[in-house]
């Protein structure tokens, strides 16, 4: 089981009010679990939710935008990943 | 070292106010800011350079200073010293700045503001550095066990656990191993998506695997035992008799190893297919046939 990081540390050592990452889980762009009283993100979201929260500060990005830059970005990882798997078949192509 | 022109780097005009140098720079990094432009690096030194224009013409004191010597920067400590000593006779000082962090700027902004111990208290925004993408290709086969791999990324080897029974498509985060930070902010992290190849003939699904495998028909009448190759090695499976076709047995714990669940494994579902038999010779065709009279169902 992976580790799990409290709603309320993270928006403390980030010094972010605590709604705005309950907004983010509305748009489902993190999943918050509860256990023993305690709202907790999976560590692995982290690096996810620190990038939101520097486009939030950065850039002004509203949680809307947020949601639609998240949607965006993670169609943009597909498309690249797919590019570079149709280069490798081209290369393989190219050399058999 | 050429001399920038931050009014184009940024797309306004020389007369342009406070607020549209901010809107100009607000537009332009939304467009080119690292988080948005995922292994871009024209788009990271784009951002670097509308940070710069930023830096200096957002403040109304740098500002002054580049459009009072402009072209003629090379000149400008000359000036300001000449200046700074006729002014200190008066009983008052030239430019002061504060200390600052480190810097990622342009050696023409280094050269004319002395890099970041130039700042005039202005907040320096930090950006944390571009999060790099890769992806591994493994065989099935390789996440039996726990490896540990050493990846050569933009030129950097970098040693990584590959814990066993990772999944297809799943990624594992490396912190601080991506781009550098911009104005002394951190460095981003590696994300490395891991792509399985399965060319093994068992499908899988999170730690069980499935398959199926030919029965003799007499084997499967009759009961009896066959050898079933398994990604751990051979398995000798026992058949009731009277085994059906499309029977399903589980052998518990022969799957693959559970992600970061160590000594969990996995189930093996094996379906058995019946094979019906071919090219009889004549001796078997009449065996059936004695097989038929019997009403046999």
């Amino acid at each position: 089981m992976g580790r799990y990081i409290r709603i309320k540390e993270f928006c403390k050592s980030h010094e972010i009010e605590e709604s705005f990452v309950y907004c983010l889980q509305e748009f489902e762009v993190i999943r918050i679990q509860i256990r023993n009283d305690e709202a907790l993100f999976d560590e692995a979201e982290l690096p996810g939710l620190e990038k939101l929260l520097r486009l939030h500060r950065e850039l002004d990005i509203n949680p809307e935008g947020l949601h639609a830059v998240n949607h965006l970005l993670s169609k943009l990882e597909q498309l690249q990943e797919e590019v570079r798997m149709l280069k490798v078949k081209i290369n393989r192509l190219k050399q058999g | 070292m050429e001399f920038i022109d931050y009014y184009k780097v940024l797309g306004i005009d020389k007369k342009a106010g406070t607020a549209e140098i901010k809107k100009a720079y607000r537009k332009l990094a939304r467009t080119y800011h690292p988080d948005l432009n995922p292994n871009d690096s024209e788009a990271e030194r784009k951002f670097k350079q509308i940070n710069e224009a930023n830096e200096v013409l957002g403040d109304s004191e740098k500002r002054k200073k580049y459009d009072t010597y402009g072209k003629d920067w090379q000149h400008a400590d000359t000036f300001e010293k000449q200046r700074g000593a006729g002014k200190q006779a008066g009983g008052s000082g030239g430019y002061t700045y504060s200390g600052g962090e480190g810097t990622d700027f342009s050696d023409f902004f280094e050269s004319m503001f002395g890099g970041a111990g130039f700042r005039s208290g202005r907040q320096q925004v930090r950006y944390r550095g571009q999060d790099y993408n890769a992806t591994l290709q493994l065989p099935l086969r390789e996440i039996l066990k726990t490896d540990k791999r050493t990846l050569t990324i933009n030129g950097k080897n970098i040693r990584i656990t590959i814990p066993a029974g990772i999944e297809d498509g799943q990624t594992i985060v490396i912190k601080g191993h991506g781009g550098e930070g911009l104005q002394g902010g951190p460095k981003g992290d590696l994300y490395i998506t891991f792509s399985i190849e399965n060319s093994t003939g068992f499908e899988r699904e999170k730690a069980n695997l499935y398959t199926s495998v030919q029965v003799p028909l007499t084997t499967a009448v009759l009961g009896g035992e066959i050898l079933l190759e398994t990604l751990n090695g051979k398995v000798k499976l026992t058949l009731k008799p009277e085994t059906q076709n499309g029977t399903r047995v589980k052998l518990k714990g022969k799957g693959l190893p559970v992600y970061k669940k160590e000594g969990q494994f996995g189930d093996l579902y094996i379906t058995y297919q019946i094979s019906i038999p071919s090219g009889l010779t004549e001796k078997q065709k009449s065996l059936f046939r004695e097989l038929e009279q019997t009403n046999l169902k």
